[in-house]
């Protein structure tokens, strides 16, 4: 009897031990499973940031690009930040990119947050088929539509404008469809209850609606920056006015200097153009997760 | 304060019905309590009162004014929701400010009223705080604090008690009831609990199925409820019901199990009809002399009573005896209605067929 009841006691804490050492190992596997993620996303950003130390003869007469000694620049050097803020004049680029990243956001957070609203809470005939149109429309990607937005933009006569850049963006159905999702998780007796306290629609979306949705507003101003601030074909298309030109393009530019290698200022202009999204991701990303879950995503 | 008319109102959502022809009339200073099981329509009327919902026919008129067209806000009332609806952005002084703020009330009024009315429901001290950091109870006042503070024509509470346990339930029940006293305001108040109904309300208005079926004091629709689902919804435990025939020759009534019972106040044109024979648990009396004999199933002391559930014939009943019970699970006990206080309705239509006069009432209780 005795016998047994020890043999028990002693089963326990291993059965203990050995759920607890599952759990660890779990843990643990995952934890390397995200850092060798987190490695493999960070890795060619953190190797533009290298090889932007290096002059462009450096990184051309690397036998072994990706070997580990090629990480470190042997005689570091500032010149290739010097080329592109000096004769290539990048900054006026990337001047060009916020002006457009800025457009697009104000103009997509404007039209997403009324749309979004009036399709969460406004009766109007045809309410759930012009949603149903544009969650359609977000299916249709911007290479299939190009010349038709194109033709819409010439006959507008909005042509290397910066305009252009940001306009026909500013309907964004995924935007829409975020604010929608958030909005109808607002309880509607806030809504009721501020009818009743003489609020009218305009009121109740500023003063209640918006302010308990800016996890999702959050979400949408860092995707749509994202979106517009790594926008490539679209500017190449409508901007041809080099002053006028954002980075992105004008970074592709730099790779096809006949003659004359731009390597490494290519990768200084890299490393510069990502500063800023590594910036907002690290504020907004608590919003943006949450903006995401919320809005039934998850 | 104001008087409140609902006249011949419906609603209708397509083809379906869910509101037909209600009428009701809530007095200047009343009271008054919308009670139903769910879906009876309770909340809708409440809704339509508030401006919320739209009416497919009839009126709506505060204090004489017909507002079916009237905007929410044009209706000088107020309303505290079922959930609170409180604005979780904003701390309990702005939550109480907002809607003065939309009538351009100037800042040191505004103040001066949030400051009175945080006094009266005992708020002072959590003016600066979030929804989010209240508590149940203090949320509910929050939520009365809004309505007060705007001193609105009408009150409109909807189930705003049904989110707490019992027991806040109990107090803040009193709470409403004393607040309605002091500031004797028109309140229409929307519940599915019967006891908060006949706790509180100067008048109840019991609902079924989009109709209003019985309109009166508590203690009218409890004495003398119009038909058995008001006999049924109203008082607690419920009565009891049993199917026969009435016997006027015996002065019986002859339940479908061959119970004899004792017959109330029923005129003669109903001799031989079918008939439903209610009977509170509380007016039941044990009789060892005359008694039906009925067993016990459940015995449940409570200390101020006894509720009894006995086996009668083939029917089972509730029994609650203001005195305690020595009977346990299982033994015969000798019971009998009190004949006055019994009720009859008619088996076809479920309408009350007996007389009862409120001096026999007194005189057995």
């Amino acid at each position: 009897m005795s016998t047994v009841a020890s043999a028990a006691a002693s089963a326990r804490p291993r059965r203990r031990r050995s759920a607890a050492t599952r759990l660890f190992s779990a843990r643990t596997l995952g934890t390397v499973v995200v850092i060798l993620a987190g490695i493999v996303f960070a890795f060619p950003i953190a190797l533009a940031a290298v090889y932007s130390l290096k002059a462009t003869q450096d990184i051309l007469s690397d036998q072994y690009p990706l070997s580990l000694a090629s990480f470190i620049p042997l005689r570091p050097t500032l010149e290739n930040y010097q080329t592109v803020f000096g004769p290539l004049n990048f900054q006026n680029n990337i001047l060009n990119t916020l002006i457009a990243a800025t457009g697009q956001v104000v103009m997509a957070v404007v039209c997403s947050t009324l749309a979004g609203y009036a399709f969460a809470r406004l009766r109007f005939p045809g309410r759930d088929v012009i949603f149903s149109l544009l969650l359609l429309a977000s299916f249709v990607s911007v290479e299939a539509i190009l010349v038709p937005l194109y033709s819409i933009t010439q006959w507008l006569g909005l042509t290397s404008t910066y305009v252009a850049l940001f306009l026909p963006f500013a309907c964004n159905p995924f935007g829409i469809y975020l604010m929608r999702q958030s909005f109808r998780e607002i309880p509607v007796e806030l809504e009721e209850a501020a009818r009743l306290d003489g609020a009218n629609v305009w009121r109740i979306l500023f003063s209640i609606a918006i302010p308990n949705v800016l996890p999702a507003l959050a979400t949408l101003v860092l995707i749509q920056f994202i979106w517009a601030w790594n926008a490539y074909l679209w500017p190449v298309v409508i901007m041809q006015d080099p002053g006028k030109q954002i980075a992105q393009v004008a970074l592709a530019n730099m790779k096809s200097f006949p003659n004359f290698p731009m390597d490494g200022p290519l990768f200084a202009g890299a490393t510069v153009i990502t500063i800023p999204l590594v910036i907002m991701a690290i504020f907004l990303q608590k919003y943006y997760v949450r903006g995401l879950s919320s809005s039934g995503m998850k | 304060m104001a008087t409140v008319e609902i006249d011949k109102v419906s609603k209708a959502y397509g083809a379906v019905e869910i509101m037909r022809g209600v009428s009701a009339r809530i007095e200047n200073g009343q009271f008054t309590i919308l009670v139903g099981p769910s879906g009876c329509g309770k909340s809708t009327l409440l809704r339509m009162i508030a401006g919320l919902e739209t009416i497919t026919d009839g009126e709506i008129r505060i204090d004489g004014e017909v507002v079916n067209d009237v905007a929410p806000k044009d209706r000088d009332i107020a309303m505290v929701f079922q959930n609170y609806a409180l604005y979780p952005h904003m701390n309990v002084a702005d939550n109480m400010a907002f809607s003065l703020k939309m009538r351009d009330v100037p800042r040191p009024e505004i103040d001066r009223r949030v400051r009175e009315v945080a006094g009266i429901l005992d708020l002072s001290g959590l003016l600066d705080r979030y929804p989010r950091q209240l508590s149940g109870g203090q949320r509910q006042r929050v939520a009365m604090g809004r309505a007060i503070v705007r001193d609105p024509q009408v009150f409109l509470f909807d189930e705003p008690l049904s989110n707490l346990d019992a027991k806040l339930r109990v107090h803040m029940r009193a709470e409403i009831k004393e607040l309605h006293q002091r500031m004797k305001a028109t309140v229409v108040y929307v519940t599915h609990d019967q006891i908060e109904a006949m706790t509180m309300a100067d008048k109840i208005i019991v609902m079924q199925d989009g109709r209003v079926e019985q309109a009166g004091a508590p203690l009218e629709l409890y004495d003398q409820p119009r038909n058995t689902f008001v006999a049924g919804f109203i008082g607690s435990p419920a009565m009891n019901f049993l199917e026969g025939e009435i016997d006027l020759g015996s002065g019986r009534f002859v339940s479908g199990g061959g119970l004899r019972l004792p017959l109330p106040p029923v005129s003669s044109e109903w001799d031989g009809a079918r008939a439903i024979y209610g009977v509170r648990p509380e007016h039941f009396r044990i009789d060892e002399e005359n008694g039906l004999e009925a067993e016990t199933v459940v015995v449940e002391p409570t200390g101020s009573e006894t509720l009894v559930m006995a086996r009668l014939g083939d029917h089972e009943v509730a029994c609650l005896f203001r005195s305690r019970i020595a009977a346990r699970a299982g033994q015969t006990i000798r019971i009998s209605p009190v004949a006055e206080l019994t009720h009859l309705f008619d088996a076809r239509t479920t309408a009350r067929i007996s007389v009862n006069s409120s001096e026999i009432r007194d005189k057995h209780l």
